[in-house]
């Protein structure tokens, strides 16, 4: 499979983004029923695997690769170009991490086939990446957990504290950012996840017990 | 300007001169500095266009920012460009621009860049291009 056999797989369908935020763990990703991208450590958590996953930190290489590679082989991983070369194994798609705004200058709303390589995509933080590639996989509704964006807190994650970076994130810049992808893609955005601190004139917020499978609706 | 080589005069955009320094490494050391003379003893008044960072390895999402670079008429000087953050999540080929604190620079004067790096395990390169006009 190309990358460029992606665009529009899953037309009209509905995605969860799983983000890494210590509320994780209030809404476990096993709970929901639909196609999802996990990124950076998702890896630790042990009892579920997303079916897409992406990451564009060169940390999450060196540290974690080895890992990723050996729990997701088989699993389609995003990476950008050139910036994580390095990373090799089976499943891997590598788009093009342009220079530039966000959001494309040519307006695009229908991103053609070739779009991530060229011209690329580019971003502040790796859940602005999920997005895109759920944009370009053809997702019409978009479902966030486990994205907290609590201040000077950073460093938190579902799986303990992450001590090697700093507890401030550019938070304005993602915001922006989400804000940004949100209305120009015109795809429904909602995070779901609880105790969240993402504004919601960014991200307008639902109930996750609206979108868990009907199994756990029932009990 | 004009040259025993080229002997016409040079005008408008045409006077452009682009100084590039070397890649510098971000994480080459917390507070470690690397100085580089970009120019020594300009041959005229000159006027400074642009100072930018351009990105020759992309940053991450996070930690760039503690890494900085400076200009200056000294070695280590800072007052042609105060200390200005680098930026995470850069492609290569993207770039940060510099504030300007002086734009002209007077005949034997020199140009100096300063980088400060941050601790290990920082992806990111860059190297810095200064736009000046040189005057005739």
């Amino acid at each position: 499979m190309e990358l460029s056999d992606f665009n529009n797989l899953h037309s009209g369908a509905t995605v969860l983004l799983v983000g890494n935020a210590p509320n994780l763990k209030e809404t476990p990703p096993e709970w929901f029923d639909y196609p999802s991208f996990g990124m950076n450590t998702i890896c630790k958590y042990a009892t579920w695997r997303p079916t897409y996953y992406t990451a564009v930190d060169s940390r999450v290489m060196w540290e974690f690769g080895e890992e990723i590679v050996e729990k997701y082989g088989d699993i389609p991983k995003f990476v950008p170009t050139p910036n994580l070369d390095k990373w090799q194994g089976p499943n891997f798609y590598r788009f093009y991490h342009r220079p530039g705004k966000l959001w494309p200058w040519n307006n695009e709303s229908l991103w053609p086939r070739d779009f991530l390589s060229l011209p690329g995509i580019t971003y502040g933080c790796v859940m602005h990446i999920a997005m895109q590639l759920a944009y370009f996989m053809g997702f019409s509704r978009m479902l966030v957990i486990g994205m907290e964006h609590k201040p000077r807190r950073a460093q938190n994650h579902f799986w303990g504290v992450d001590h090697c970076i700093n507890a401030d994130a550019p938070l304005d810049e993602w915001f922006m950012g989400y804000k940004t992808l949100r209305e120009e893609m015109k795809v429904e955005m909602l995070n779901i996840s609880p105790n969240t601190y993402v504004p919601e004139e960014i991200l307008p917020r639902d109930d996750w017990r609206k979108y868990v499978a009907e199994p756990l609706q029932s009990s | 300007m004009s040259s025993s080589k080229y002997p016409y005069i040079a005008r408008g955009n045409q006077r452009y001169t682009v100084l590039r320094s070397q890649t510098f490494n971000i994480d080459n050391g917390s507070g470690t500095t690397v100085d580089e003379c970009l120019a020594a003893n300009l041959p005229t008044d000159a006027e400074l266009v642009s100072v930018q960072a351009i990105y020759q390895e992309a940053t991450d999402t996070a930690g760039a920012a503690d890494a900085n670079f400076s200009l200056g008429t000294t070695a280590g000087g800072d007052d042609i460009v105060a200390a200005t953050a680098l930026e995470a999540s850069k492609a290569v080929g993207a770039y940060t621009s510099a504030t300007l604190a002086a734009t002209r620079l007077a005949a034997g004067n020199s140009l100096f860049a300063r980088h400060t790096g941050i601790a290990a395990t920082e992806a990111g390169q860059y190297s810095l291009q200064v736009i000046l006009m040189l005057e005739p």
